[in-house]
């Protein structure tokens, strides 16, 4: 028996293993190309595309968020990414404003009043809503 | 969005907005709520994810390409998040360790 199973395997490692070791041996080996780096970003678009507002009276956890933006941003762009407390006028840059404040000085609407929360939480109707936002304001 | 895009936000809701009413040209808000301590870097983070990013772990982050950045940046973006508890991953690995470590 273990004579029959060394012969089955020297049998098989005869014919079965040659082609894939001649496979091997012939084989050559392709250099893997080297990665191509990202074009060069469009002067007009990237270099100068983005900046951090962060308004001056932010706390410091909006702070640490700016500043996590911005060096994400920069790591990508290759430039750096400003953080500014006064939305710039460049054109063509993405302001980034980060923070209630700095949210709130680009034109999102601050919170209210404690009121409107509650007529917006509680009420279903969006005209009955709408009207008491507008009394409210 | 709405006009009370910043109302009812508490510690760990967030809002990123390019598109509100109101909001200045070229200008993408991303806010928690007033005085949060986690919502705003949470914003931060998911409009990073939506631009590309992956983060796989504190030391690895993968980035998109420049060009990749520069085309999703230009998109109009409206995303608002409410976790359904607060303090999302502390708790949930308290709560792990409680169930499982304690004797």
């Amino acid at each position: 028996m273990y004579f029959r199973t060394g012969f089955v395997a020297k049998y098989l490692n005869k014919f079965w293993s040659s082609p894939v070791e001649k496979h091997c041996a012939k084989a050559t080996v392709t250099p893997i190309a080297p990665p191509v780096p990202d074009e060069t970003p469009n002067t007009q678009s990237l270099s100068s595309s983005f900046e951090v507002l962060l308004a001056k009276a932010a706390t410091v956890d909006e702070t640490f968020a700016a500043k996590e933006l911005s060096e994400m941003l920069s790591n990508v762009t290759g430039t750096a990414v400003p953080i500014v407390d006064t939305k710039g006028s460049g054109s063509g840059t993405l302001t980034l404003a980060v923070g209630y404040d700095a949210a709130t000085a680009v034109g999102l609407p601050p919170v209210q009043t404690q009121s409107i929360q509650r007529s917006y939480a509680s009420t279903v109707n969006p005209s009955v809503s709408c009207c008491v936002f507008l009394l409210s304001n | 969005m709405r006009q009370a895009a910043l109302t009812g936000l508490g510690n760990e809701s967030w809002v990123v907005t390019s598109n509100a009413s109101g909001l200045a040209a070229d200008s993408i808000a991303i806010s928690g709520g007033k005085n949060a301590r986690r919502g705003t870097i949470y914003g931060v983070y998911g409009l990073l994810k939506s631009w590309g990013y992956t983060f796989f772990a504190p030391t690895e982050t993968v980035m998109p390409s420049a060009t990749a950045l520069a085309a999703v940046a230009a998109l109009p973006i409206n995303l608002t998040f409410t976790p359904a508890m607060e303090y999302v991953t502390s708790r949930r690995v308290a709560s792990f360790y409680q169930l499982h470590c304690a004797i």
